[in-house]
């Protein structure tokens, strides 16, 4: 028997690391990303917000995976069966790797909002769909 | 009335009824609510780290504030939207849920945790380092959210 099968709350605790983790991930994102767009952030550069929110990215990116594959680990043939849970797991690899790619060269240099703005479109679009098929999953 | 009949009652609605039985509306909102989270989360963590002092010093505390503000409002709207139509949906489940009870308590303290800081803190326009009190508001506000994500976390299990 799995552990988290076992113990209950072992199981609720790692989703609470894994919803932790992608708040962190995801809102420090989410900032970076209105910031990119001009949206209500005046007099302070998105290259600076990255600076700053870029090791919380990272920590919530390290935890929510980790937690992720725990809860993964409980039922793995049926998660990775799953075409939600699959598309979910595609899109977020997709979204780190913009992030670490066009999204930090964007944030980095001071591109004009026509350039700016798509990506931080794209990079919201990203993370917008993989919370979508977290939820989808269990409703599916 | 007992909160199980007042939930019942407002359940049974004909407009919570349909989101109940929506198949697909139930989860958007929840997708929703969650999603808003990150916004508002990144919003307060932002504010957060400011005021304890660990990100943007060189950022003045009061020009933060300003500029976090309206998405916190906005983000704080959606969530309340959403999640207020999930728990009414659900209403008989939702009312005798002491996870669910636990973190309305909780968001109550956040409201209070506002007014308590307000004049020396969120709306102290003087404001520009990090001190003792800012790192005291702070600490407490990651506490206080931390604890209602948890808290919504475990709403689903109780049974």
């Amino acid at each position: 028997m799995h552990p988290l099968i076992t113990y209950e709350w072992l199981y609720g605790l790692t989703e609470c690391l894994h919803i932790i983790g992608f708040g962190l991930a995801v809102g420090s994102m989410a900032i970076v990303d209105l910031h990119l767009a001009g949206w209500g952030f005046p007099g302070t550069r998105p290259e600076a917000v990255l600076r700053e929110l870029r090791p919380w990215f990272t920590l919530g990116v390290v935890l929510t995976t980790l937690a992720g594959l725990v809860i993964l680990s409980t039922d793995a043939g049926r998660y990775l069966t799953h075409p939600v849970m699959v598309a979910k797991l595609v899109i977020f690899g997709l979204a780190v790797a913009f992030h670490y790619s066009w999204h930090t060269r964007v944030a980095r240099n001071l591109v004009p909002p026509r350039v700016a703005r798509p990506v931080a479109g794209v990079s919201l679009l990203l993370w917008t769909l993989v919370v979508f098929g977290g939820i989808f999953y269990a409703f599916t | 009335m007992p909160p199980s009949d007042v939930g019942t009652g407002l359940q049974d609605l004909a407009f919570f009824t349909a989101i109940r039985e929506s198949h697909y509306v139930y989860p958007i909102l929840l997708s929703t609510h969650l999603a808003t989270l990150a916004v508002i989360g990144g919003a307060i963590l932002v504010t957060n780290l400011r005021l304890l002092g660990r990100a943007f010093a060189g950022v003045p505390i009061t020009v933060l504030l300003e500029q976090l503000r309206p998405w916190k409002y906005l983000g704080f709207a959606v969530m309340l939207t959403t999640g207020g139509l999930l728990a009414g949906s659900k209403a008989s489940e939702y009312f005798v849920n002491p996870y669910f009870q636990t973190k309305l308590g909780v968001l109550i303290l956040i409201g209070v945790h506002g007014v308590v800081f307000r004049d020396a803190v969120y709306r102290n326009p003087a404001l520009t380092e990090a001190g003792r009190l800012t790192r005291v508001a702070g600490g407490l506000s990651l506490v206080l959210w931390v604890t209602v994500l948890s808290l919504g976390r475990w709403i689903a299990y109780f049974d």
